[in-house]
């Protein structure tokens, strides 16, 4: 037993060659990439593990930045910065330039699922009008993280306004690379010095095709059923009047059938009421039959609009492609590009508030 | 006596598809590939069939016994059995070498995570066929735990449009990935023949390893697509990565890799035991251990992240997991028929003197 605890001990302490000391490593929680003047430009966004009485100033994290002729040799440059080990296990979204959705995505992608010392399961975002570095460096007392911050409020997105659309990278790469899928990001911009969600980027192949304002990203999140809990549209109580009437999506399971004709829009909506002043009488069966009637009409002009503008840019976000493959296994991934859309939907309105009416 | 304990053959089964086996499966028929590996536990349970035959006609004699009987055949089969014993150590620590410095010590110089390995291996491997039981037994405990949790976290991340449309590849390759599952799951099962597993704990056994191993196959499949299963060294190390329990604990892919590892540990333990009773009984521990350091050596120079090589051995596993066990089959049953008909000779001369003595 003694011998057997005496070579057990080697084995388990042969991990102990790879330790590092907290204070030695950099704990990196965000990546910018921006692409500008044929460089790539690489900024961490690292996590302080000095006492708070150590530093001066009160943020948690600080940001380091390099450039190189390739992400190699900016990464490495990095190290440069730095008076630790980068540690990039705990990185939690990777911000990328326009300039680099647009044109560098692919050796992007390629360097980081290559390294052994990432995990992958990170969140990349575009930043929409801004440079990545800004993004991953704009922290403010209450949000001291910058990409913590991005990733709570990609998370509560399903339940505010929808726009959000946030999977691993693994999951972001296997749309780009299979055929008849195409990758969807969220874009973040800078307002008023603090982070917000602007819309989604829709991809084609690695290059960004589009980038959706937040109203439009919510429909695409409905059409792909991704968590979205809280789609809101509008209608005028009359032409004479700017008084309307607001409803939501809470629930909904659709499906996208792409046919050798048409692509057919198919499921259950549920919606519940927001807002209603406008003069309906919530106590009447047949207002709840009308609304539902003029609300499908809404949500399917809304969702055409969202499909034609992807039909223009040649984008399979909504893996429309992958469908028809699925369905007639002809690799045929871009016919639903000229076809029109058909809709069969099931909306519901079931929920109207805690009150009939409010006068 | 006839053991019913067959813990080994779990791990035996599943040793050679991490890294190597289930990439190489996932090249030839992509997300279809589970369905291929279905197909080829059958031609599997056949050969394991075979291995339990051998079992059953050499008794309760051991295997370096019944060889030692026949000059030239026992040398022959004897060296084949050395030679397909050395291979599957090579295989599990090379797979075990990459495995852990690549994701998980990345810093750390293989020798120091190979020789502790082999150590605690041979002093088990030294402790007789008993031991290893109770010792395998003990780790598939472990392993199923593990096993269930994967299946129970992993079973929300599937897509099914990942695995559709189904049966998209050639039936040609369906069948070569069935010949090939066959093969690369059966060959470390070789070193059973130094067992007495009863023939019914031989097959019931094989088909739960290998039934978990297509599981894992489907698991990879509905998880990461049919092109991500192509790109990753380890697919299947790489789906633990998205694992969440109880959707707060993450980042839980090293602890759960950790069955991988049990396989790799068994085979080898099994290896050097193998090794170890195929030697020459005269100073056996010296050539073993001997024997051992050579290959530890030669990993560590030849082998061990010198891709060239690592891929000429990736290529070649099919094609050796399927010819030496054939080889090796082949050379048992003459033995053993030749020895059953020697001992019928004698009995029969024995007979023969006795009811009609000279």
């Amino acid at each position: 037993m003694k011998k057997l605890i005496l070579l057990l001990i080697p084995l388990i302490l042969s991990g102990c060659y790879d330790y590092s000391e907290l204070n030695k490593i950099a704990i990196i929680s965000g990546i910018g990439i921006d692409y500008e003047d044929d460089k790539y430009e690489i900024t961490y966004e690292i996590m302080s593990t000095k006492k708070e009485s150590d530093t001066s100033s009160s943020t948690s994290t600080y940001n380091v930045t390099a450039k190189g002729k390739s992400l190699a040799e900016a990464f490495k440059n990095n190290g440069n910065n730095l008076d630790k080990n980068p540690y990039f296990e705990h990185v939690e979204i990777v911000v990328i330039s326009e300039e680099v959705a647009k044109n560098h995505l692919q050796e992007v992608s390629e360097y980081f699922i290559r390294t052994s010392t990432m995990r992958n399961e990170f969140t990349m975002v575009i930043a929409d009008g801004n440079s990545a570095k800004d993004v991953i460096s704009t922290t403010t007392t209450e949000k001291p993280v910058a990409a913590t911050y991005i990733l709570s409020m990609l998370e509560s997105s399903k339940s505010t306004n929808s726009a959000g659309y946030f999977v691993p990278f693994t999951k972001t790469l296997r749309n780009i690379l299979t055929p008849g899928e195409d990758a969807i990001m969220s874009t973040v911009k800078i307002k008023n010095k603090e982070i917000t969600l602007s819309g989604l980027g829709v991809f084609h192949n690695y290059e960004l095709r589009k980038i959706f304002n937040s109203n439009e990203a919510s429909i695409i999140n409905l059409l792909n059923n991704a968590p979205a809990r809280t789609v809101f549209f509008e209608n005028k109580c009359d032409n004479t009047t700017d008084k309307n009437i607001i409803i939501s999506l809470y629930e909904s399971n659709l499906k996208i059938e792409p046919n050798n004709d048409y692509v057919k829009i198919s499921g259950k909506l549920d919606g519940r009421i927001n807002e209603n002043n406008c003069d309906y009488d919530l106590k009447d069966t047949k207002v709840y039959k009308e609304l539902e009637s003029e609300f499908t009409k809404i949500i399917t002009k809304k969702m055409t609009n969202v499909l034609k503008e992807l039909q223009e840019v040649e984008s399979n976000a909504l893996s429309i492609g992958k469908n028809y493959y699925n369905k007639y296994r002809t690799k045929n991934e871009y016919l639903w590009l000229t076809q029109d859309f058909k809709y069969d939907l099931n909306f519901k309105l079931n929920k109207k508030g805690l009150v009939f009416t409010v006068k | 006596m006839k053991t019913k304990n067959s813990s080994i053959i779990f791990f035996l089964t599943r040793s050679l598809f991490s890294g190597f086996g289930l990439s190489y499966l996932y090249d030839i028929t992509g997300k279809d590939t589970y369905i291929g590996m279905f197909i080829g536990i059958f031609i599997g349970l056949l050969v394991m069939f075979l291995y339990s035959k051998i079992i059953e006609l050499k008794k309760d004699q051991s295997l370096k016994l019944i060889l030692k009987k026949h000059p030239l055949l026992g040398v022959i089969t004897r060296i084949c059995l050395i030679f397909a014993s050395i291979l599957i150590l090579i295989y599990a620590l090379i797979i075990y070498n990459i495995f852990i410095v690549g994701f998980l010590l990345t810093n750390s110089p293989e020798i120091y995570v190979t020789i502790p390995f082999i150590v605690l291996a041979t002093y088990c491997a030294y402790k007789g066929l008993k031991v290893i039981n109770r010792f395998s037994n003990s780790l598939m405990a472990i392993s199923l735990v593990f096993i269930i949790i994967i299946i129970a976290s992993l079973g929300t991340f599937i897509e099914t449009t990942n695995l559709l449309p189904i049966l998209t590849t050639k039936s040609t390759s369906l069948i070569e990935v069935a010949i090939f599952f066959a093969g690369i799951s059966t060959f470390p099962n070789i070193l059973i023949l130094h067992t007495n597993i009863e023939a019914k704990n031989i097959i019931k056994m094989y088909l739960a390893s290998s039934l978990s191993l297509v599981l894992a196959a489907f698991f990879v499949s509905g998880v990461l697509g049919n092109k991500l299963i192509n790109i990753f060294r380890f697919p299947e190390y790489m789906v633990l990565k998205q694992i969440k329990l109880f959707q707060f604990i993450e980042k839980i892919e090293n602890v759960l890799s950790v069955v991988w590892i049990l396989d790799l540990f068994i085979t080898v333990l099994m290896a050097i035991y193998s090794l170890k009773e195929l030697l020459p009984a005269k100073k056996n521990k010296v050539w073993t251990i001997l024997l051992l350091i050579i290959t530890t050596y030669f990993i560590d120079k030849v082998f061990a992240f010198n891709y060239v090589y690592e891929l000429k051995l990736y290529y070649m596993l099919p094609f050796i997991a399927l010819i030496i066990p054939f080889i090796i089959l082949i050379l048992m049953f003459i033995t053993l028929k030749n020895k059953r008909s020697t001992k019928h000779q004698q009995y029969n001369k024995h007979h023969h003197k006795l009811t009609y003595p000279s």
